[in-house]
């Protein structure tokens, strides 16, 4: 629900921007659509968004560049830093979809290991949610992941794919009668 | 009347031929000659294969490329290049003599033994010295032996003897070839082709063509007379036994000049198949090849192209091939142990030939080539039976290391030639089969891919030709062209803005 | 000198209230030149038009309004907004009837606020001039070119993506007045949006066509375009991507050799040697800076050891992360393991990692081709692919129904017109009668 959300308050602000008169919106259009990028995780938007923001706004609110410095770290993958970064009191306008940005980067995190590792260090996962080693431990155990206490691995398990959606068999078979129909002339 | 076409299309031949062979010297020097330091090749032995041209350039090609065996091999030239006209090679075979000499003297002061033997010291007084006295009497013969020969064929001209100014031909082209001018014996070969009365004369003068062609390196102009002379039909029927012999002597050479060009333009399974139709007993003409050549060139290239079968069938138990591997017993063990799988051992005799090999003119620049596709052929064989194989069993049966090994593999399996994937934790090869289905479905996908963007491209196409739109020349009087120059001034300003392209 | 503009406004106002819009831009278009006498008078008359009602007069005069003031003039503010608010409110129907004076206004717009540097202002107005003057979405008009300049400039993608990811089907005439640079400029920066949004497939697509415009003389952007192409295709596909048969001479004859840098990074790259590329980099880091291409460069080198990479795992099923980076020439296991982490999450690979053992598994693809997911997918193909196909086939309708065509074929046989069947079949014969349609 939170998604549709955001992606709909991201068309809003883009709108806005475009629409400002001399080309500048109000920065707080700025902050909220720099942040909601980072949420989509479209990087390149939130790279050019940066890049076109004027000196000005981005003298007139330093907060543009603290959200801007956890974008970079997405940009690098350096999630260590990311976390860093993230942890910041921020202002009322981005507080919320920083919030959220938070844990959509943590459970990406968690996606990815699944996929990519079948054994983690614990301290390298912990780097990898942002957590303290006994909490990410705690964490992956709360998934149903082995781990190996006296070699400190923690053994993920990659989730079954998704259920399928199957199509009504009716449409299907007009489609594939539409197919030979046009391969035949 | 046939004849006669056949003939001028030939006479045309003579002047591309030589830019032809131009190109392939080019080719040629791709290659970086490779210094063969040492080996065990016995230069006298050698030397006595060949004779005429074939042992002159053997022995210069020694002489270039192994420094052991320099000044043996010139001094040998130089002895045997007095036996015949070629007064050019003579005193060019003095200069590089000269060089060696005053080089290894100079060059290596630090290595006497090895000069030592035949230069230093004494040895210097065995040097041939340059004979001006024998080369200008030499000269001079030579010119009046032209001279007569040149009446001669103008006589026969007058009284139009068909055979005789044949042989009038052929004579001066003997005359030419053992001057050393190539590109005359060439043309007067070539011209005694209007004068030819029989098969056997057309043969002759194939044969005669294709020597100095592979004398010149030029390969298509050997292919296509040794074609021409097998299209022949004398060669074929032979009524007597005498004319049978003959026959065979004649096939076996046709087929190893054929053979001999295939290799040289790396068509190596052709040349394999070119050789193994060789008779030993036919085998008889040292101004090409020894039967040990055509042994080794038809072994090595059978070895890289054959398929096991192929091998059994046409080489093994080849009752003609089995006398060649009998004149080279190394290469005969190499060939056994290939097929009875025992890699280690059979690599270890190939690379003990290669020193010898790598000082073959005409081996030379494909035994890299050669060799490796023998070694890649054992380990497909090797691999083939099993669903899965040890690694450090296999790196031992190929004398080699794990991780050397795992490279050869690594090319051999991205080039498709080995179905497989190493487990290199366990040091393990297992044998992959391609997923057919789901690479039936990646490829139509892609393909269905591609025809949108090219079905595309060509509807935007069409509406720029249908509207006129094209780039034009920009008008010559300075002005605001609106093709290419126009664009030039906008294009400016597209790259100052392309600071938009991504950094990272 | 009033009264020359007085006239003016009179006719327009008389003929546009007869809706003979025709007529109406056939006067304005022959009054150009009274209004540049009046410049200093323009803005009376503007106020004087009606931006709906007289759309025609007033694009007339905003033409020669914009092109007789600089991004510094004092009133220029105003008169953006001006062009801004005509674009928003002027009559479609009326403006349909000269898309080339609108496209001349916008070129102008375009770029007065390139030069104030407030290109981010135009956008919106663009894509509105674009939407009204356009005889379909899948035409392309000379301000598609305009537009995506001002996003480039502004650096603010996601309105030209929106006509960008829409394939262009046919050119809008502009009344004969449409001119190439206009179509390469589009391709052109079309491919430097999406190089710079990383949609790769898509810039090569746009490179590529640039370069294959019929061209008889060489264009700097065509030249450009190339230079792109050869490090767009490296980084998709790991080599120079192929130059299409139908591209014009020029290009092989004349553009080759002048980007050859270029072509030395791609044989380098084909070694898949990163050592060669980085050799090949240093020694022409110069034209590379100079050609403002060194970003892509870099990104070429890293699509390198990407590309290694998956040759690894084509022939391995586990390899030590160490032997990775052997193998890839990086420099420590760390780094293999980055790599191969990033990849995995782009989904460029299919492996798992083992830290205990610092092994990697290399997976085959998990796509077997029988989820209900990729028959939805496969589907979509399938649709485009038809639909292509229809497009191809109504062209050639309207090819073999067309009347100089058809007189062409069943004209004096002597002639060299061309063979009847070549009218049914595939598409590139479609487009060789087009050539002699179009040439008659």
């Amino acid at each position: 629900m939170a998604e549709v959300n955001y992606n709909k308050i991201g068309e809003e602000l883009e709108k806005q921007e475009l629409d400002a008169p001399n080309g500048v919106p109000p920065a707080h259009v700025y902050e909220q659509l720099l942040t909601i990028y980072l949420l989509q995780n479209d990087l390149t938007g939130a790279k050019f968004l940066w890049k076109r923001i004027p000196g000005s706004a981005k003298t007139a609110n330093p907060e543009l560049g603290q959200i801007w410095e956890v974008g970079q770290h997405l940009w690098q993958r350096d999630l260590p830093a990311v976390y860093t970064s993230l942890n910041h009191e921020w202002s009322q306008t981005v507080k919320d979809i920083m919030k959220a940005l938070h844990e959509r980067v943590r459970q990406r995190a968690v996606e990815l290991v699944a996929r990519a590792y079948t054994s983690i260090s614990a301290d390298d996962f912990a780097q990898l949610v942002g957590m303290g080693a006994e909490a990410a431990v705690v964490a992956a155990k709360s998934h149903g992941w082995g781990y190996d206490e006296p070699t400190r691995m923690i053994l993920p398990i990659p989730r079954p794919p998704e259920p399928h959606t199957p199509t009504p068999s009716e449409e299907q078979l007009r489609r594939l009668a539409d197919y030979v129909s046009f391969l035949e002339n | 009347m046939p004849l006669q076409v056949q003939q001028g299309l030939m006479q045309n031949n003579v002047e591309p031929m030589v830019i032809d062979m131009a190109v392939e010297e080019n080719d040629n020097t791709e290659e970086e000659p490779v210094i063969v330091e040492s080996t065990s090749l016995d230069l006298e032995t050698y030397a006595n294969c060949y004779t005429g041209l074939a042992k002159l350039h053997r022995l210069i090609f020694i002489a270039d490329r192994c420094p052991q065996l320099r000044v043996e091999a010139l001094r040998m030239a130089i002895h045997y290049v007095q036996t015949t006209y070629n007064v050019n090679l003579y005193t060019q075979l003095h200069r590089k003599l000269q060089e060696a000499v005053s080089g290894v003297n100079a060059g290596n002061p630090s290595l006497p033994d090895i000069a030592g033997g035949q230069v230093g010291g004494g040895g210097m007084a065995n040097l041939p010295a340059l004979d001006m006295q024998w080369v200008e009497s030499r000269a001079k013969k030579a010119a009046l032996k032209l001279e007569k020969l040149d009446t001669d064929l103008k006589n026969s001209k007058v009284n139009s003897i068909k055979e005789s100014i044949r042989r009038g031909h052929d004579d001066l082209g003997d005359h030419y070839l053992d001057c050393g001018d190539l590109s005359n014996a060439l043309k007067c070969y070539s011209r005694a082709r209007d004068y030819c009365t029989s098969f056997r004369h057309i043969i002759n003068m194939c044969l005669n063509v294709i020597k100095v062609s592979i004398y010149l390196n030029n390969w298509s102009h050997v292919l296509s007379y040794v074609s021409k002379a097998q299209a022949t039909p004398e060669i074929t029927e032979s009524r007597s036994s005498n004319n049978k012999d003959q026959s065979a002597v004649i096939q076996t050479k046709l087929t190893c000049a054929a053979g001999l060009a295939q290799l040289a333009t790396r068509k190596y399974k052709l040349a394999a198949k070119s050789f193994l139709g060789a008779q030993l007993d036919a085998c008889d003409f040292p101004d090409l090849l020894s039967t040990s050549n055509v042994a080794m060139y038809g072994g090595l290239c059978a070895l890289a192209t054959f398929s096991r079968l192929e091998l059994q069938k046409n080489v093994i138990s080849s009752s003609s091939f089995k006398l060649f591997l009998e004149v080279e017993p190394q290469l005969r063990d190499i060939i056994f142990k290939f097929y009875e799988s025992k890699y280690a051992s059979c690599l270890k005799l190939l690379d003990e030939l290669k020193d010898i090999l790598m000082l073959d003119m005409y081996l030379a620049p494909h035994l890299n080539i050669l060799y490796t596709r023998i070694r890649n052929r054992a380990l497909i064989q090797y691999f083939s039976p099993y669903m899965s194989a040890d690694l450090e069993k296999m790196a031992a049966a190929f004398n080699t290391t794990i991780s050397a090994l795992e490279d050869e593999l690594m090319a051999l399996i991205l080039d498709g030639q080995i179905q497989a994937r190493i487990d290199s934790h366990n040091k393990i090869l297992y044998a992959k089969a391609v997923e057919e289905r789901s690479m039936t479905f990646e490829r139509s996908v892609e393909m269905g891919r591609e025809h949108i963007m090219r079905v595309k491209g060509l509807i935007l196409r069409s509406a720029l030709i249908k509207n006129q739109i094209h780039v034009k020349s920009p008008p010559r009087e300075g002005g605001g062209g609106t093709g290419g120059q126009g664009g030039g001034d906008v294009t400016m300003a597209a790259t100052n803005s392309s600071a938009a392209t991504p950094r990272n | 000198m009033a009264s020359a503009l007085e006239h003016f406004v009179n006719n327009v106002t008389s003929l546009s209230s007869q809706g003979n819009y025709s007529e109406v831009v056939k006067y304005v278009s022959k009054s150009t030149d009274v209004l540049s006498k009046n410049v200093a008078h323009l803005d009376t008359v503007l106020a004087t038009l009606q931006p709906q009602s007289h759309s025609l007069g007033v694009v007339a005069v905003l033409c020669v309004r914009l092109q007789n003031t600089t991004h510094t003039d004092a009133n220029i503010d105003t008169l953006h907004a001006t062009v801004a608010e005509f674009v928003n409110v002027c009559a479609e129907e009326q403006i349909k009837f000269a898309p080339d004076m609108m496209a001349e206004l916008c070129g102008s717009y375009a770029d007065l606020l390139v030069a104030g540097n407030c290109a981010m202002r135009g956008i919106e107005v663009l894509s509105t001039a674009i939407r009204k003057t356009q005889d379909s979405p899948l035409h392309l008009t000379s301000i598609h070119a305009h537009l995506l300049h001002l996003c480039l400039m502004s650096k603010c993608f996601k309105p030209a993506l929106k006509f960008m990811d829409v394939d262009i089907m046919d050119i809008s005439k502009e009344r004969g007045n449409y001119d190439v640079k206009h179509f390469l400029l589009y391709y052109y920066y079309g491919g430097m949006i999406y190089t710079a949004t990383k949609s790769y497939d898509r810039a090569q697509y746009f490179f590529r066509v640039c370069i294959t415009t019929p061209a008889l003389a060489v264009s700097h952007i065509m030249l450009e375009a190339f230079k792109k192409y050869i490090l767009v295709s490296l980084i998709l596909e790991g080599k120079i991507g192929k130059i299409p048969k139908y591209a014009s001479l020029v290009v092989t004859r004349f553009i080759k050799p002048l980007s050859q840098q270029y072509w030395d990074l791609g044989t380098a790259f084909t070694t898949n040697c990163p050592d060669k590329v980085c050799a090949v980099i240093n020694k022409n880091q110069e034209t590379f800076v100079r050609d403002q291409n060194m970003g892509l460069v870099k990104q070429c080198l890293s699509a390198l050891y990407k590309k290694n990479i998956q040759r690894l795992t084509r022939t391995f099923l586990t390899l030590s992360l160490a032997d990775v980076a052997n193998r890839v020439q990086l420099s420590t296991p760390q780094e293999a393991q980055k790599y191969i982490l990033h990849m995995i999450e782009d989904g460029e690979i299919h492996a798992s990692i083992n830290q205990r053992d610092g092994m990697v598994v290399f997976l085959d693809n998990p796509e077997k081709y029988n989820s209900p997911t990729m028959m939805s997918q496969l589907d979509k193909e399938m649709q485009l692919c038809m639909e292509v196909e229809r497009r191809l086939q109504t062209m050639e309708e309207e090819i073999v129904v067309n009347p100089q065509y058809v007189q062409k074929v069943l004209g004096p046989q002597d002639d060299e017109g061309p063979a009847p069947s070549s009218a049914q079949s595939s598409s590139s014969s479609s487009s060789s009668t087009f050539n002699i349609v179009s040439s008659m």
